[in-house]
C-alpha cells in the first residue's frame, strides 16, 4: 500500500495539503444499482416461492442454487470494482506540485504531475442538479506543462479547491521568482 | 437424454474460478495502490469476510442437495406421437 507521507517522486520539504478523490454521491449512486439488482433477486425468489411452494423439492433446485449462487457472487464482485474504481482515483495537492492518479481499469494506472508555479488557469464547473445541492463538481488546470490539461473529476468543494490552487499556485510563482532573483543578486 | 445434476457442478466451478482469479485480482490492485488507510483496509477486508461468508451459505445449502439425481431433459421429443395433428 502507498503512503501520505511518502508519495510519488516526493521533493524536499514537500507536504500534502489536500487528497481529493470523487464525491461520496458518486459511489452512493453505485450502491443504489446493487441493491436494484440483489432486490431483483429477492423478488425472483419470493416470486418461485408463492407460485412453487415445494421448490425445494424440485428436480431443477439445484440448478436454481447454482445459477443463484453465481449471481450473488458477482454482484458483490462488482461492486468492490465499483469502490476500487472511485478509490483509487485520488487527486493530490500539496505545497509544490498536484499529482493526478488514475485508475483506468485493472493493470492500467496513469501518474501525472505539474509543479505549481506552471498552473496557468484553473476553473472549476459545477452542474447539475445533484451537483448543485451537494456541491461537487470539475476542476479544470491548465498547465504549462507536457500535460496541458489536469481534470479533477467530481470532486467535493469544488469552488473552494479551486481557490485554494490558485492561492497555492501564486504563492509558489512568487516563491520561485524571489528565489530565482536572489540567484541573480549573488551572480550580480 | 438423462444425467446427474452433478453435472453441473463443472461449470458453476469453472464461474467460481473466474470469481475468485477477479477477486485476486481486485484485493492485489486494493493492496498495491491504494493508500494506506482505514477505510481501505475495512472495504478490503469486508469484501473477503463477506465473500467467505456467502460461500459458507452457499455451501450449507449444496451440502443438503442429492448430487446423485437424475434430471431428464429433451425426452419423447422426438416421440412420433409428438408430430401427430
Amino acid at each position: 500500500m502507498l503512503s501520505l507521507n511518502s508519495i510519488p517522486n516526493q521533493l524536499p520539504g514537500e507536504k500534502v495539503i489536500k487528497v481529493l478523490r470523487r464525491d461520496i454521491f458518486n459511489i452512493l449512486k453505485k450502491l443504489v444499482y446493487f441493491l436494484f439488482f440483489i432486490a431483483l433477486m429477492v423478488v425472483f425468489v419470493f416470486f418461485v416461492n408463492s407460485i412453487m411452494p415445494d421448490v425445494t423439492n424440485q428436480v431443477y433446485y439445484p440448478v436454481l442454487l447454482l445459477a443463484g449462487s453465481v449471481y450473488v457472487l458477482f454482484i458483490w464482485l462488482f461492486a468492490f470494482f465499483s469502490f476500487i474504481d472511485y478509490y483509487l482515483d485520488v487527486w493530490i495537492i500539496t505545497n509544490e506540485r498536484i499529482i493526478n492518479i488514475e485508475q483506468e481499469g485493472f493493470f492500467s494506472r496513469t501518474v501525472s504531475e505539474e509543479r505549481l508555479f506552471r498552473i496557468q488557469d484553473v476553473t472549476s464547473e459545477v452542474k447539475g442538479v445533484f451537483p448543485t445541492i451537494f456541491s461537487f463538481g470539475n476542476i479544470y488546470i491548465q498547465t504549462a506543462g507536457e500535460k496541458e490539461r489536469f481534470v479533477f473529476e467530481q470532486v467535493p468543494e469544488a469552488d473552494s479547491v479551486r481557490e485554494l490552487i490558485i492561492k497555492l499556485a501564486e504563492s509558489d510563482r512568487e516563491r520561485a521568482s524571489g528565489s530565482l532573483k536572489k540567484e541573480e543578486l549573488g551572480i550580480l | 437424454m438423462t444425467f446427474p445434476i452433478s453435472y453441473f457442478i463443472y461449470p458453476y466451478f469453472f464461474f467460481l474460478a473466474i470469481w475468485a482469479i477477479l477477486s485476486l485480482i481486485a484485493v492485489f490492485h486494493m493492496m498495491k495502490y491504494s493508500f494506506r488507510s482505514f477505510i481501505a483496509f475495512f472495504m478490503t477486508f469486508s469484501y473477503l469476510a463477506v465473500s467467505f461468508l456467502l460461500l459458507m451459505v452457499f455451501y450449507n445449502y449444496f451440502s443438503a442437495v442429492d448430487w446423485q439425481t437424475n434430471i431428464s431433459i429433451f425426452e419423447g421429443i422426438f416421440n412420433q406421437n409428438s408430430f401427430v395433428i
